[in-house]
């Protein structure tokens, strides 16, 4: 009987060992963003939180926002936007003379690989095509399922504002199966079938030329998404921010400033009662400080 | 003024490229005032092959009786065409001389455009040249038939090896030109999967023509110089591909500044192994002129070696490379921070022995 045992667990042992590893897509991240306002500086600060969940099995290696200053966006300061250490200058000054993006500090989580050398566990940075990219440094820094990665962090003079991001998983590149080998087109379609895309709260340049009745446009537009991606949490709370913002927007069409000013006021007490409440940090920021903003060019 | 009238027939399909020309004969004077001239005149064909003119002229003078008694004939050949003159040697004679005879030949030339195109890459339209292959003069009597066929030329395209080199192809490869008729007749030539030059032979009526070159080459690449601030080693020269740091300039740039961010974060020297050959195009590395390097053929791809040498002297770590040899004062290099520089600078890893980084 212990023979039969034995031989069965080699059996079992050949054929596991016989699997090619082939990693499957991230699921169910959550990427959480939480936004603070100094009014001394007028920096924002972003700050973000991943978590990967037990159900996947990869680690997570990077992850990226977009950053990129549209075409008639207003050119914003970057002074007093300081970097922490794991910002990897060279590449990032290599991809800021190379695409528009909005002026941003970044820092990551903080830790080093070996005490002995500069290297941060997570290195950051701004990447091509205008993202702010952080990216693991080393195999045990790697997010592995259950765990939470804390400390990436923007700062910026850029108006909170919808952005998307994406997740891109560690892949053993040299486990992946022999037609992969120097195969490039395969590795790419792989590498994007892992890629978890996520939607956030990211830095956004005011318009170049201001309008009070677009701006509000605008923080309606940011609303409306905010709901469809679930950072206001009923409808009667979206009613309600709706019915003050219309009026602010008439109020201003007529050039009826004060009254206007005092509506957003209102929608800002509404906005900031309902912190944490109805609405999602990220639709707090985007209400809250996209309106306090309007009101400031009252 | 007097001409000499010879008949010389061109046999077909010979096409007279040079010119050595030469014996000269004395004339014979008569006494009706015309001197007889023989002359015979060598010249030389495609194909080491000549062609001897003889014939027999006659030159009638001006003055009647006063015939001039010491002449030479001379015979130039031309591109198409024999020259002789009569030249004399009596004082108060003048020299004559006179069209003898044009040749009629099969006057092919061949020719390529574009004369460089790139080398068939993965998945691409396969890269052509147009051959045109063009009767200057009418064909004579048999017609011309031209026949053509692609020979690489050997250590061409960084390759400094032998054997049964692969080779573009030429459709159609025979070419059939009717007596009286000129004009332009095309091919495509197709490159294959490596560079290098490729000479394009012909054969007029069986007999070697001029032909022409196509360079089947990924333009514009330039050679990875060793750095000396010690950023980073050349590795992966070969006796048969002993120059295998070649990229487009944008590569080279991000290889060197991965390289610099490496040796800033780590203190090693990273050692860059295979790129792409001076013309890219497939990278045989074990000179088989088959694959294994299916990437490394447009100046677009670094391989990173899995040891970095340490900078600081008498360094005791000791590195494992991919290869299962042990490779003193290095340490192993971590790759996903490779991949992060990589990804930096719009680069995405392929999966190799070594590791590769793919740049746009």
């Amino acid at each position: 009987m212990k023979k039969f045992l034995l031989a069965a667990l080699m059996v079992i042992a050949s054929a596991s060992s016989a699997i090619a590893y082939m990693p499957t897509p991230l699921k169910d991240v959550t990427v959480s963003a939480n936004m603070s306002f100094d009014t001394v500086t007028g920096i924002y600060t972003y700050n973000y939180e991943i978590y990967n969940p037990p159900v996947n099995t990869n680690q997570i290696r990077h992850f990226e926002i977009d950053i990129s200053k549209g075409q008639g966006d207003a050119d914003l300061r970057s002074d007093g936007l300081v970097n922490g250490q794991c910002y990897d200058e060279d590449p990032s000054n290599y991809n800021l003379a190379r695409f528009q993006m909005v002026p941003v500090g970044m820092d990551g989580p903080y830790g080093f690989v070996l005490p002995s050398t500069s290297m941060t566990i997570w290195g950051c940075g701004l990447g091509p095509n205008g993202k702010a990219t952080w990216a693991s440094n080393a195999e045990s820094a790697l997010l592995s399922p259950g765990n939470s990665l804390t400390g990436p962090s923007i700062k910026s003079y850029g108006l909170p504002g919808i952005r998307e991001g994406i997740i891109i998983p560690y892949i053993d590149y040299d486990s992946l199966p022999p037609e992969y080998e120097e195969n490039i087109e395969l590795t790419d379609t792989l590498r994007s079938s892992l890629v978890y895309k996520f939607t956030t709260v990211g830095p956004v340049a005011p318009p170049a030329v201001f309008s009070a009745v677009g701006f509000i446009d605008r923080i309606i537009a940011l609303k409306h998404k905010a709901f469809l991606l679930g950072w206001i949490k009923n409808s009667g709370l979206v009613t309600s921010l709706d019915a003050k913002l219309d009026n602010a927007k008439k109020k201003l069409a007529a050039n009826d400033i004060k009254t206007a000013k005092n509506l957003l006021a209102a929608f800002i007490s509404e906005v900031e009662a309902q912190n944490e409440k109805g609405l999602a940090p990220e639709a707090y920021a985007l209400l809250k400080y996209n309106a306090e903003y309007l009101l400031s060019r009252l | 003024m007097a001409y000499i009238l010879i008949s010389v027939p061109a046999a077909q399909g010979d096409t007279i490229v040079t010119v050595g020309c030469g014996n000269s004969y004395y004339n014979y004077p008569k006494h009706d005032g015309t001197s007889s001239m023989e002359f015979s005149t060598t010249c030389t064909y495609p194909g080491s092959s000549t062609w001897t003119f003889s014939g027999l002229g006659t030159m009638r003078h001006s003055a009647i009786g006063s015939p001039c008694n010491y002449t030479e004939t001379f015979c130039t050949c031309g591109a198409d065409y024999i020259l002789c003159t009569c030249r004399n040697r009596d004082n108060g004679c003048a020299d004559v001389s006179g069209w003898v005879k044009t040749i009629v030949a099969c006057d092919v030339a061949i020719s390529a455009s574009p004369s460089t195109i790139l080398p068939q890459m993965n998945g691409n339209q396969p890269p052509t040249s147009r051959i045109s292959v063009v009767l200057n003069k009418a064909a004579p009597a048999g017609g011309c038939a031209v026949k053509l066929r692609t020979a690489p030329v050997a250590g061409s395209g960084g390759h400094s090896h032998y054997g049964s080199r692969p080779k573009g192809s030429l459709t159609p490869d025979t070419f059939s030109f009717p007596a009286g008729a000129a004009g332009t007749q095309y091919a495509d030539y197709t490159s294959g999967a490596f560079s290098g030059t490729e000479k394009i032979l012909a054969e007029v009526n069986d007999k070697a023509v001029n032909g022409t070159t196509v360079n089947v080459q990924v333009p514009g690449l330039i050679a990875l110089t060793a750095n000396d601030q010690g950023y980073w080693s050349l590795t992966g020269q070969t006796s048969t591909h002993p120059n295998n740091h070649y990229g487009t300039p944008a590569t080279l740039a991000r290889a060197g500044m991965m390289a610099y961010d490496y040796y800033k974060k780590t203190g090693a020297t990273l050692g860059i192994n295979d790129m792409s050959l001076e013309w890219g195009g497939l990278f045989d590395w074990k000179a088989t002129w088959a694959s294994p390097h299916s990437l490394h053929r447009k100046g677009t791809s670094v391989d990173i070696d899995t040891c970095a040498k340490v900078a600081a002297s008498g360094s005791t770590a000791i590195c494992l490379n991919n290869n299962g040899v042990t490779v003193n004062g290095s340490i192993k290099v971590n790759k996903i921070f490779i991949e992060k520089i990589c990804n930096f600078y719009n680069g995405k890893i392929a999966p190799e022995a070594s590791i590769h980084c793919e740049f746009p």
